[in-house]
């Protein structure tokens, strides 16, 4: 990761107390991850200068927001805030809660507005109120919002948690293009396992106000290290480019870093890169290679550990050349196959999540 | 023939300067209302409630007293400017300042609880000033809080009379308040002034009444 500043800080409330020390990107998106009332919230508060008695210090760039008791003011930090509720002016329309952060930035820039409004699909909302919007057209202009003051830093405190499935699948896209095609760092809040798995690149996990991991998110969700891997949906990521397509069938081959080959869904541009996403759920394992199985990915692997053992199913921690994929089997096969730590085994998966355009 | 309508023209005036007067100050007493943690709030509350509950003949009273020549702010006002506070028309605008208070505090301090501190975070974070803030959220979301504060102050203010009869008499174009007026003609049984005034006092409150709840109507259906 490359980094732009530093976050070491704590603050007590009336019930608990947070503590932090982290890197903040220059690019890319660092995830913090944490159930309700960890201080995911309050952190970003911290990073906002929206949280009152904050001890410690805040650098971005060559910025010192904070210093010990020394506060840099919200409004004088170059930060976009997206809230959970979006939080638009109902007494403004789309157009002026769009123009409100740019007259007080200062700076006018008509091309970056027609790029923002377009990248969003907000243009036909620019003359209504927010009180007619829907949840997801709501947070898709709060978004626009906050980046056309052109921030060096966009912090989302859980854009999504406020929509229900439909109008989450409305916003993820756009969600996705914001990390592929903008170059500020973005410091997303998030409780949701998926979220994070489709648009994180670092992450940091938060427990009761503590920091509990910190690392990129192929270790967080794979390391057995990472709180996140025991969780009820675990899954893996992994960095991918495509290196042929297959017309006839709709496929593409695509190549990891440490060479694992895999075929994924679509005809695909070569040299695109692209995010996989496995869930545990979708391996299952065999001791032999399987010569006559539906299952297009099949590949060699080693058992590296048993993450987890609940009364009737095991989560484990497999490896094929360096890339690690989790696997979530029943115990009775675990046991019928003699599974045990280092053995060569052969991995069937059964579905790929996938998504283009990733660095 | 219309000389009677002095006192109206008169209470006209001291309501629109007390009403202009009180937003001014109320604005920030209730800004201060609605976003403090302190705990002496319900106090500072109780005491600004104070002049709805009390009869206006016990706040006379202290004001006559305060406003007096030997009083607190009467003393230092006659040695400044050799004139007594009381029986003049500066001494009603002090007066109704404080006797409408409430209501034009009360309701700015519920429109400003409404606005909250979310919006004015998100102001901030788009890079506005406290102030610019304050004056580009707060207050046109507080419209309709203003606009009640406004017609109840004012209101309020036409209405007055017992503390009028305390600390100001019945000094014509100096004191000499409708409701006074009215009161008099009444005494020596000119019932027709004081049909007219009274008449003029019934239309004028239900105008404004009617333009607060159509406004808010209105507002309630968009």
């Amino acid at each position: 990761m490359i980094i732009s500043g530093n976050c070491s800080i704590s603050v007590k409330k009336d019930l608990f107390e947070l503590e932090a020390d982290f890197d903040l990107p220059a690019k890319g998106v660092l995830g913090i991850f944490g159930h309700s009332g960890s201080g995911k919230t309050t952190l970003l508060r911290c990073l906002a200068g929206l949280e009152k008695k904050v001890q410690g210090n805040i650098r971005f760039n060559d910025q010192i927001w904070h210093a010990n008791k020394k506060s840099m003011s919200a409004q004088n930090r170059n930060i976009g805030y997206v809230f959970q509720d979006s939080r638009l002016f109902p007494h403004l329309t789309i157009h002026q809660n769009l123009d409100y952060g740019i007259k007080r930035s200062g700076t006018v820039n008509e091309q970056n507005k027609k790029y923002l409004i377009q990248l969003l699909n907000i243009h036909a909302l620019l003359e209504r109120f927010p009180r007619s919007l829907s949840g997801g057209e709501k947070q898709r202009v709060a978004i626009a919002r906050a980046l056309l003051k052109r921030p060096q830093l966009l912090l989302m405190d859980e854009p999504m948690a406020s929509l229900d499935d439909t109008h989450k699948n409305e916003i993820l896209p756009y969600l996705e293009r914001l990390h592929d095609q903008l170059n500020i760092p973005i410091i997303y809040v998030s409780h949701s396992l998926e979220e994070v798995s489709r648009l994180c690149d670092e992450i940091i996990v938060l427990e009761e106000g503590k920091v509990t991991f910190k690392g990129n998110i192929t270790q967080a969700l794979s390391s057995k290290s990472s709180p996140l891997v025991n969780t009820e949906c675990s899954i893996a990521v992994l960095s991918a480019k495509v290196i042929n397509t297959d017309s006839e069938f709709g496929l593409s081959g695509v190549i990891t870093k440490s060479g694992t080959l895999f075929q994924v869904k679509g005809e695909l541009r070569k040299g695109t890169n692209v995010r996989l996403r496995i869930h545990a759920v979708d391996v299952s394992l065999c001791r032999s290679k399987p010569i006559d199985s539906s299952i297009l990915n099949i590949l060699p692997a080693k058992i590296l550990s048993v993450v987890e053992e609940t009364a009737c199913e095991v989560l484990l921690q497999m490896e094929t050349n360096k890339d690690i994929i989790l696997a979530r089997i029943s115990k009775k096969s675990f046991k019928k196959l003699q599974l045990k730590f280092d053995m060569e085994v052969y991995v069937q998966i059964k579905g790929i999540l996938l998504q283009t355009d990733r660095v | 023939m219309l000389s009677y309508l002095g006192p109206l023209f008169l209470t006209i005036k001291l309501a629109m300067i007390t009403t202009i007067i009180l937003i001014v100050i109320g604005t920030p007493i209730a800004w201060w209302l609605a976003n403090t943690k302190t705990k002496i709030k319900p106090v500072i509350e109780a005491f600004v409630a104070l002049p709805i509950v009390l009869p206006p003949t016990v706040m006379g009273f202290y004001l006559l007293i305060f406003l007096g020549p030997n009083g607190g702010l009467g003393s230092f006002w006659v040695e400044l400017t050799g004139q007594p506070l009381t029986f003049s028309f500066l001494g009603l605008v002090i007066a109704s300042v404080i006797y409408s208070f409430p209501f034009v505090v009360q309701p700015l301090q519920g429109a400003f609880e409404t606005v909250g501190k979310d919006l004015m975070e998100a102001a901030h974070t788009l890079g506005a000033k406290p102030l610019d803030a304050f004056f580009s959220v707060a207050v046109p979301m507080a419209k309709r809080g203003y606009l009640t504060a406004f017609i109840l102050g004012f209101a309020h203010t036409l209405g007055e009379f017992g503390v009028v009869l305390m600390i100001g008499g019945n000094i014509p174009d100096e004191t000499r308040l409708i409701s006074i007026a009215i009161y008099d003609h009444v005494e020596s049984l000119e019932y027709t002034e004081a049909h007219v005034l009274s008449l003029i006092l019934i239309g004028f409150a239900f105008v404004s009444m009617l333009m607060m709840f159509f406004y808010n109507y209105k507002n309630g259906k968009q």
